[in-house]
């Protein structure tokens, strides 16, 4: 008789469960860091990068060791090119869309992994992370000498 | 919330009350606890779901229940079919499908002249379906992007644990609620869409669901009874 009095119990704090949190972590930007080696950022001066499908210049003359760069929304691969110190780079990006809904109330939204570099001439780099998220510390490491 | 606790509330003291009852007369109702050959099985439907399709609720659909009885022990089948269609704060979700639900119910009422029933049981619930999201999001540098996503062909599956009524109210028609908990959710469909409501479950984006029929039934016995 035991079992049916904890079931019953267990039916009725079930009952209190709610609706969850209109918290959406999901972005397309996705958070490069350039690095001289694993603990060393690397200042670079980029006179522009820009991303597939935009006409956008990002970071024109700006100094910075981490850049933000938005892959498109509408496809599942994004080229950034960037341009530095008499140099052009290009890194060619793959990922994965899934749509989601939080709530009614909440919305939809577009949920960015499975990350993956296909083509790069940068010769070294990390992927650290494949879901690209506000708060995560980065998606990729690029070294440069 | 208020109101469903106290729905399950007032049903769960009802319930502990019966069973209270019977525990006290264990031995002679031991007996009635076997396993027997099949008399009756009972045909009904869901009166909500009925409800909320005249109605025009977001749900729409209908449900059929089947038992039969083996001794203290039912034999339970549902099969309906499920529609939604919610407006989102961005968008716009759709889906259908059917589903059925096989399981096992409990009576602790042995020695009902009536057969008026109050049970625990379980289910294990199948649902196909398709769902279609269309959405708008608001990104800086690429505007505003219309996004349509597809889950044709998705299948799901789940279980519940069960409670609920059945009392006689006239001649060969029964009435009676069954209350769903229902638990551990899988679906299989494409990548590109997460299913946001299974057909003959409910939403996804919570790990426990509550459901709720309220059924009336006609008892065909299957040989003729004094």
């Amino acid at each position: 008789m035991r079992i049916v009095q904890i079931t019953v119990l267990f039916f009725l704090l079930t009952g209190c469960l709610n609706e969850p949190d209109c918290l959406i972590t999901s972005t397309n930007l996705v958070k490069i860091y350039f690095k001289k080696d694993s603990k060393t950022p690397r200042e670079i001066t980029f006179t522009k990068i820009n991303a597939s499908g935009l006409s956008t210049d990002f970071y024109a003359e700006q100094k910075v060791t981490a850049v933000l760069l938005p892959v498109d929304p509408q496809a599942t691969e994004t080229t950034f090119t960037f341009y530095f110190e008499g140099r052009t780079e290009t890194m060619h990006l793959n990922y994965l869309k899934k749509s989601e809904i939080i709530s009614a109330n909440c919305g939809a939204f577009t949920n960015y992994t499975g990350l993956t570099v296909s083509e790069s001439t940068f010769e070294l780099f990390n992927i650290t992370n494949t879901q690209l998220l506000i708060n995560a510390p980065s998606n990729l490491e690029i070294f440069v000498e | 919330m208020l109101q469903v606790i106290s729905r399950y509330l007032l049903s769960s003291v009802l319930l502990l009350y019966f069973i209270g009852a019977q525990a006290q007369d264990d031995k002679e109702y031991d007996s009635l606890r076997k396993i027997r050959k099949p008399t009756a099985v009972r045909i009904g439907t869901d009166l909500i779901a009925i409800g909320k399709t005249m109605f025009n609720s977001p749900l729409s659909g209908w449900e059929l229940n089947a038992d039969t009885d083996f001794g203290r022990y039912f034999l339970a089948m549902d099969v309906g079919s499920w529609s939604r269609k919610d407006s989102l704060n961005n968008g716009y979700y759709e889906n259908s499908g059917q589903y059925l639900r096989v399981g096992v119910d409990i009576n602790f009422l042995l020695k009902d002249p009536d057969k008026n029933m109050v049970f625990l049981g379980f289910r294990y619930g199948r649902s196909s379906f398709d769902e279609k999201l269309t959405y708008v999001t608001s990104l800086d540098d690429f505007g505003e992007i219309l996004t349509v996503s597809s889950n044709p062909k998705a299948t799901s599956g789940w279980g519940e644990l069960t409670t609920g009524l059945r009392v006689k109210m006239w001649k060969s028609i029964w009435m009676g609620y069954t209350a769903r908990l229902k638990f551990a959710a899988s679906s299989k469909g494409n990548s590109e869409m997460q299913t946001y409501d299974i057909p003959g479950f409910g939403k996804t984006t919570k790990s426990i669901y509550w459901g709720f029929n309220y059924q009336i039934f006609y008892r065909i016995p299957f040989q003729k009874e004094r």
